[in-house]
Formats: structure tokens, C-alpha cells, sequence
């Protein structure tokens, strides 16, 4: 009976233990489960802020992007799109991003850097470094999503036939526009203020 | 963003000719008319709202009718808000006080089509700083100097105080400095010690939130003075402020104060500082018209240069060259104590040990100006008190601030 009883007393008094930190587990800024995956973890997939600084390289992106999209009548298709992001989640979007590098170097720029385009070579070299810096940028969990999009855009560059490749350097000031939304340091940690943005 | 699409009339045709605008985004299949620009006279239309998200892309195209005749479309090169705008220098307007000379500087705005957008503009473009320079014309000599540390970061507003100070004597005749960098918080601590080797003003975060104006004058065996002040900042965004090292060679020295201001009383300027306009349209093929003359006119549209656009690149340049200089008062006694003056905005209440020892006979003389001063609210020190007891109403009357109020230019009196 006694043994009964203490073990009665020990249960009531965990019950109230349990009563009462359960509002504090449930409210603890430590995370339960442990997300690896936050956008602040997946630390090779960032971009220094000197890419992103660098006036030079900056205008040279936008002017050989200016000096591509004038000549591409094209004006419905687009590569890099929202289409390109549906369903990746922001801490997925860096490794897509450079999936799009790779891509866009590998297949455009590295070729046509003999091209008639001014600073190209430039350019060219400036995105390596790029490159080279997300070498061990990995997914975290979207890897059919992640691909799943990124072969969608390869498939348009296939229907879209050789006028993909100036169209692809009619976008390197989106494609450097993305990098740095979606792998630069600072734009990490601060996500883009509501009401920026009105996509129709 | 203000993105509105400016084109030239065909030459020869520019009464009666209608032009009708369709616009689309980069990536879309179709374009749409622009409704408020349907069949219109003038040439230009307002695209902003439709070119809201400045991170897209965007065509617009625009066609000519005239005599029940029409050409094609004349399109333009696509156009992306955030490389293509092009951004203004800020507005300056200055204000000279009796010691002081403040200096507003109404930078770009972001064009908002609701007020529930709260980006601003240092939001989209984080890397513009204006640099500043200040050049006193009648010594040809620069008070501020152009350099990478003059440089701050384009508030919707910011107003700059220069305080004359008057020295004598050698100390003066040495090369001063001053620092000034306001980094991002709300409440600054700002102080001026001029010494004989240098005068540095720092502008540092504080952490307390002491929120009072304080003046300190010691004595020393050189002349030295401290100034101290609090002042509330209402940044929107952290921002950083970067002010010059001033110095010159006259025996006048200023103090630097550069703070930002509420964003709301500038809103209605700032609209016009930010213009962005469709890139210039090359090589377009225009219209079959059986109209001869009309078919002219309208390769001139064609040819023509659209727009005034330029990227955004770098840092705009500021030059103010109107700097007026407040002559050292030469002669002037300078009377010294130690007194330390303590005023709290929040209780209102001033304390001021001794304050009869400041009522030199020359400082009542100055009592006109200096209230004049007040009244175009144009010193420093009425700024300070609009800005922390903005909540109360200026005819809000206090002895003991009116009496500091008098007395505000204490600071410039120095020992020799």
C-alpha cells in the first residue's frame, strides 16, 4: 500500500511537472527538431559581399546584358523565371542558382567567349569566381523539385534552339540578380520587406 | 518606381496625330493597352503602375494615328526598373542661423503606389552614397573635403548643422579635424572637443536611452571645450552616416551635426527626384502606311531618340559650393566659467547652475538675433527641440526652455 502510495504521490508530481513546463518546451526558442537546413546553416552556399560590391563587374553584367536582350525579339519566353523557383523553398534557391551558373557558363558564356559582346571574357571570369566559391553548395531536401525545374529550363533552351544562347546572356543581369537575392550573405538574413513586389 | 515613357511626335505631324501604348512583361505572351494612355495627344504616359515590381522586366510599345491611318508599333528595348532608373541628385536647400548653417538634403524617394509599401528606397539600391564636399567661397578653401569618408547614405532626408565656432588664438591656426560617423540606431551621442592638436566630433551609438541635451564648459590651460548632445535619430532603416573631417586654416572651426528626418515631410518633393523612362528604341520597324507623308513622320518617330535614361551607377556627386562662413568674432571678451547645463525634454526641466554668469552684456545684445534665430527655426538647437518634444505642440510654452533657449549660443564662449 505504501509502495502504492509513493508511487501515486511520484506520478501527481510528475503530472504537475509536465503541466507546467509544457507551455515552456512548447514556447523554448530552441528548436526540437533540429534544422539543419536553415538558411544560416547551409553556409556553403553563400556568397561573399565583395561579388555584389564590385561596381566594375556590376556594370559590366548589365551592359553586356543590355547589349544581348536589344537584339532578342523574343519576348515571351523567358529562362530565368518564376517558373524557375516554383516550389523551392528560399534555402534551396542558392544551389538552383548555381546549378544556373554552371549551366550558363558551361554551356554559353565559356563557349561565345570569343564572341563579338565587349567585356565578355570579363564577365566570363568573374562568374568562375562565382563558381568556384559554390563549389560545395549543396541541396538540403528539394532534390526532385530542384531538378524538376531546372530541367524544364533546359528544355525550353532546347525548343528555343540556337537563340537560346543570346537570350541567356540577354539575362546575366537576372541571373546576377538572383545569385545575390539568393546566395549573398546579407540578403539571407534579412528576407525581402512585404509589399515589394506585385507579381501579376 | 516613376517609370513613364516619353517619345518624340513625327515631324510635320504633331497636331491631330493620336498615339495609343501597350506595355507587357518580360516572359508574358501578351501586351495590354495602358487604358489611361488610349488614343492620346500628348506624348508620354505614366507606366509606373504597371512596371511596379521593380525587379521584373517589362516592353512597351506605342503606335500613331492620324487621319484614320496608323503606323506599326514602335517598341522599346527592355526596360529593368532597378539597373535602368536613373537617379537624381539630392535637393539642397540651406539655411544660415546666427553661428550655424544647416544644410537639408532631400534624397530620391521610392515611387509608392500604395501606402502599404514600405520599401524605401535604400532598400533597393544599398550601395548609392552621395559624397560631400563644402567649399567656402570667400577663402576658395574647402571647409569639407571631397573623400571617401565624406560619404553618407542617401536618407529621404537628411539635414546637416554646422556650427561656427569661434577660437582664437594658436590653437586655431593648426590643422583641425573632425570626425563624424553616425552608424545606425536611434539614439546618438554626439560630442565636440577641439583641441590643440585636433578637434574631433564622434557620433556614437549609445546604448542607455538617456534622452536629454546636455552642455558641458571646462577651463583648462588650453583652450578646450566639450560639447555634448543627444539626439534622437528616427531612422527608418539602419543606415550609416559618415561626416568629413573638416578643417581649415582660419581661426574658424565648425561642428557637424547630420541627422536624418522624418520621411513623411519630404514625400511630397521627393516624387520628382526619382524619374525613370523607358530605354531609348533602336532599329524599329514601323508601319506600311499608304500615306506618304504620314509614313515620313513617322520614320522620324522611328529614328527618334526616346528618352533621357540613365543607369544607375556609383555614387552622385554633391558639391555645395554656398557655404556662407560666420566670421570669428575678433576682439570679443570671452568670458569663462565651468558650467554644465542639463536639460531633460521629457520632464522639461532645465537645470543650469548659475545661469546669471552667462549673461554677458555682449550676449544680450545678441539676444535679438538669437531669437530670431528660433523664430525661423533655423539654429541647431531649436531642431533639437522640435525633434525630442515633437509630440507637444510648439506654442507649448516652459520657462525654464524658453530661458535656455536664450541662452543657447553659450557654447560658443571660450577662454583664450
Amino acid at each position: 500500500m505504501g509502495v502504492l502510495q509513493q508511487w501515486m504521490n511520484c506520478s501527481v508530481l510528475s503530472w504537475v511537472l509536465v503541466f507546467y513546463c509544457l507551455p515552456f518546451l512548447l514556447i523554448s526558442p530552441v528548436p526540437l527538431k533540429k534544422d539543419g537546413a536553415t538558411v544560416g546553416c547551409n553556409s556553403s552556399c553563400i556568397l561573399r559581399k565583395g561579388y555584389f560590391d564590385n561596381h566594375y563587374m556590376r556594370k559590366c553584367i548589365n551592359d553586356l546584358a543590355k547589349q544581348a536582350s536589344s537584339s532578342d525579339k523574343d519576348t515571351v519566353n523567358r529562362l530565368i523565371s518564376s517558373q524557375l523557383f516554383l516550389r523551392v523553398k528560399a534555402k534551396d534557391q542558392c544551389y538552383l542558382m548555381k546549378k544556373v551558373l554552371n549551366f550558363t557558363l558551361e554551356e554559353v558564356l565559356l563557349p561565345e567567349s570569343e564572341s563579338q559582346y565587349h567585356h565578355i571574357q570579363d564577365v566570363t571570369n568573374f562568374l568562375i569566381k562565382m563558381q568556384n566559391e559554390l563549389k560545395a553548395c549543396k541541396h538540403t531536401e528539394q532534390k526532385p523539385q530542384i531538378e524538376n525545374n531546372f530541367e524544364k529550363l533546359k528544355n525550353k533552351t532546347r525548343e528555343l534552339g540556337e537563340s537560346w544562347r543570346n537570350k541567356a546572356i540577354g539575362e546575366l543581369d537576372l541571373l546576377f540578380q538572383h545569385l545575390e537575392s539568393s546566395c549573398s550573405q546579407e540578403r539571407l538574413l534579412q528576407a525581402k520587406p512585404a509589399g515589394s513586389t506585385r507579381k501579376e | 518606381m516613376k517609370n513613364v515613357l516619353h517619345w518624340q511626335p513625327p515631324e510635320g505631324l504633331e497636331d491631330d496625330v493620336l498615339y495609343r501604348v501597350k506595355y507587357k512583361t518580360y516572359g508574358t505572351k501578351d501586351y495590354h493597352y495602358k487604358l489611361e494612355c488610349k488614343d492620346i495627344s500628348k506624348t508620354w504616359c505614366d507606366l509606373s503602375n504597371e512596371t511596379y515590381d521593380y525587379e521584373d522586366q517589362y516592353y512597351a510599345k506605342v503606335r500613331a494615328t492620324w487621319n484614320y491611318t496608323c503606323s506599326t508599333w514602335a517598341e522599346t528595348d527592355r526596360f529593368f526598373p532597378k539597373i535602368d532608373t536613373k537617379i537624381d541628385p539630392p535637393v539642397v536647400n540651406m539655411y544660415s542661423g546666427e553661428r550655424s548653417i544647416t544644410i537639408n538634403l532631400s534624397g530620391p524617394v521610392k515611387w509608392k503606389a500604395n501606402p502599404m509599401d514600405t520599401v524605401s528606397f535604400h532598400d533597393i539600391y544599398s550601395l548609392v552614397q552621395y559624397k560631400l564636399a563644402m567649399l567656402n567661397n570667400k577663402t576658395q578653401q574647402k571647409v569639407l573635403h571631397f573623400s571617401d569618408e565624406t560619404v553618407f547614405i542617401p536618407q529621404e532626408q537628411v539635414v546637416i548643422n554646422f556650427i561656427s565656432i569661434s577660437v582664437k588664438d594658436n590653437a586655431l591656426s593648426m590643422q583641425k579635424n573632425m570626425n563624424c560617423n553616425l552608424q545606425d540606431g536611434t539614439m546618438q551621442n554626439i560630442g565636440i572637443s577641439p583641441t590643440e592638436s585636433s578637434l574631433q566630433k564622434r557620433v556614437q551609438e549609445e546604448a542607455s536611452d538617456v534622452n536629454h541635451l546636455g552642455y558641458t564648459s571646462q577651463a583648462q590651460q588650453e583652450p578646450t571645450f566639450k560639447m555634448q548632445q543627444d539626439v534622437e535619430l528616427p531612422l527608418q532603416t539602419p543606415q550609416g552616416l559618415h561626416c568629413a573631417p573638416v578643417s581649415n586654416n582660419e581661426s574658424i572651426q565648425y561642428g557637424l551635426i547630420m541627422k536624418a528626418e522624418d520621411f513623411s515631410s519630404v514625400q511630397e518633393q521627393t516624387e520628382q527626384y526619382l524619374k525613370e523612362m523607358m530605354p531609348a528604341a533602336k532599329n524599329l520597324v514601323l508601319y506600311d502606311s499608304p500615306n506618304v507623308l504620314l509614313n515620313t513622320s513617322i520614320a522620324e518617330l522611328e529614328q527618334a531618340q526616346w528618352l533621357h535614361l540613365q543607369a544607375v551607377d556609383g555614387s552622385p556627386c554633391l558639391d555645395l559650393n554656398n557655404i556662407q562662413q560666420e566670421d570669428s568674432e575678433e576682439g570679443e571678451e570671452e568670458e569663462y566659467s565651468t558650467v554644465v547645463v542639463d536639460w531633460d525634454p521629457q520632464t522639461k526641466r532645465l537645470n543650469i547652475p548659475n545661469l546669471s554668469h552667462f549673461v554677458s552684456d555682449r550676449e544680450e545684445e545678441e539676444e535679438a538675433c538669437t531669437q530670431r534665430d528660433f523664430n525661423e527655426e533655423e539654429g541647431l538647437l531649436s531642431k533639437l527641440y522640435k525633434r525630442q518634444i515633437s509630440e507637444e505642440s510648439p506654442e507649448d510654452s516652459d520657462v525654464y526652455l524658453t530661458q535656455f533657449k536664450d541662452q543657447w549660443d553659450l557654447h560658443v564662449q571660450m577662454e583664450e
